[in-house]
């Protein structure tokens, strides 16, 4: 198919010759911010764009351009989240509660963090060691946090779109939060 | 309802209700629970702390690269002009 035909299916509303000069910094951005691994970013991008040129007639101008390529970017995304998600690390033992009666290991009990909260983000060392705590988690945990927060998802709009049960994602979310506190507490306290 | 709910499971209901996920018998579950558990109490508290924590990070961090380098975009130019060739 030639430009000349899309632009006429389209009525003018698609165009791909400025595509890369026009989106693909954002598309990329959008990726990164989402996934953190640039080499995949690059490669969804590219993806994203030779999906659109195929499937360019299902674009009928009912949104822009803009919000089109990014909802191609965003199920690719989503794609990518799935295949990570098939790696849940549900088996790994528990360290934090003791096996016989479910109540905390005497060297996990929380104690009050020292540093104070609100100034977290503020004092350099505090920030760096919550994201280093943070990165230290499965990418598959992270990933739910980050559809909360980025999409805006609910729990139940979480796990159709990851195709995962109710019960491995709140194992999933319960798990990320003890093993984030417990390394905060190293480090903090 | 469990009335000896141990920590594990109450730790487990504090997430959820922060979800917004827990009917009533939950709720008094975790109450009995926190009105004589120190340790889950404290873990309470942290648990949203280190939620709105997590949602600022993720929110607010930037990632190391955020734009594509010249060749990249050529070879994207190039890809797809082969396409429109086709």
């Amino acid at each position: 198919m030639n430009l000349k035909e899309i632009k006429a299916l389209n009525g003018n509303t698609v165009h791909p010759e400025k595509w890369v000069d026009t989106y693909a910094d954002y598309l990329f951005g959008f990726a990164m911010k989402r996934l953190d691994d640039s080499e995949l970013a690059k490669d969804l991008v590219q993806e994203t764009f030779l999906a659109a040129l195929e499937k360019n007639k299902i674009f009928e101008g009912r949104s822009s351009e803009k919000t089109w390529l990014t909802g191609i970017m965003k199920n690719k995304i989503f794609d990518t989240y799935r295949r990570k998600l098939k790696n849940l690390p549900l088996n790994e033992t528990d360290p934090f509660f003791r096996e016989n009666d479910g109540h905390w290991v005497v060297s996990q009990r929380p104690k009050p963090f020292v540093p104070p909260m609100e100034k977290v983000l503020e004092i350099k060392e505090l920030r760096q060691s919550l994201e280093v705590c943070i990165k230290k988690l499965p990418m598959a945990w992270l990933v739910i946090f980050t559809m909360k927060h980025l999409e805006d998802q609910s729990s139940e709009a979480i796990c159709s779109i990851l195709n995962i049960s109710q019960s491995n994602f709140w194992v999933s979310i319960h798990r990320a939060k003890l093993h984030l506190r417990s390394c905060l507490q190293n480090k903090w306290n | 309802m469990n009335i000896k709910t141990n920590c594990r499971r109450a730790t487990m209901i504090i997430e959820k209700k922060e979800w917004g996920s827990i009917g009533l018998l939950q709720n008094l579950e975790l109450a009995v629970h926190l009105s004589w558990c120190r340790d889950c109490k404290i873990y309470k508290v942290q648990s949203q702390q280190l939620s709105q924590l997590i949602r600022e990070f993720i929110l607010h961090s930037t990632p190391d690269v955020s734009t594509l380098d010249k060749s990249a975009k050529d070879r994207l130019r190039q890809r797809i002009d082969d396409e429109l060739k086709k």
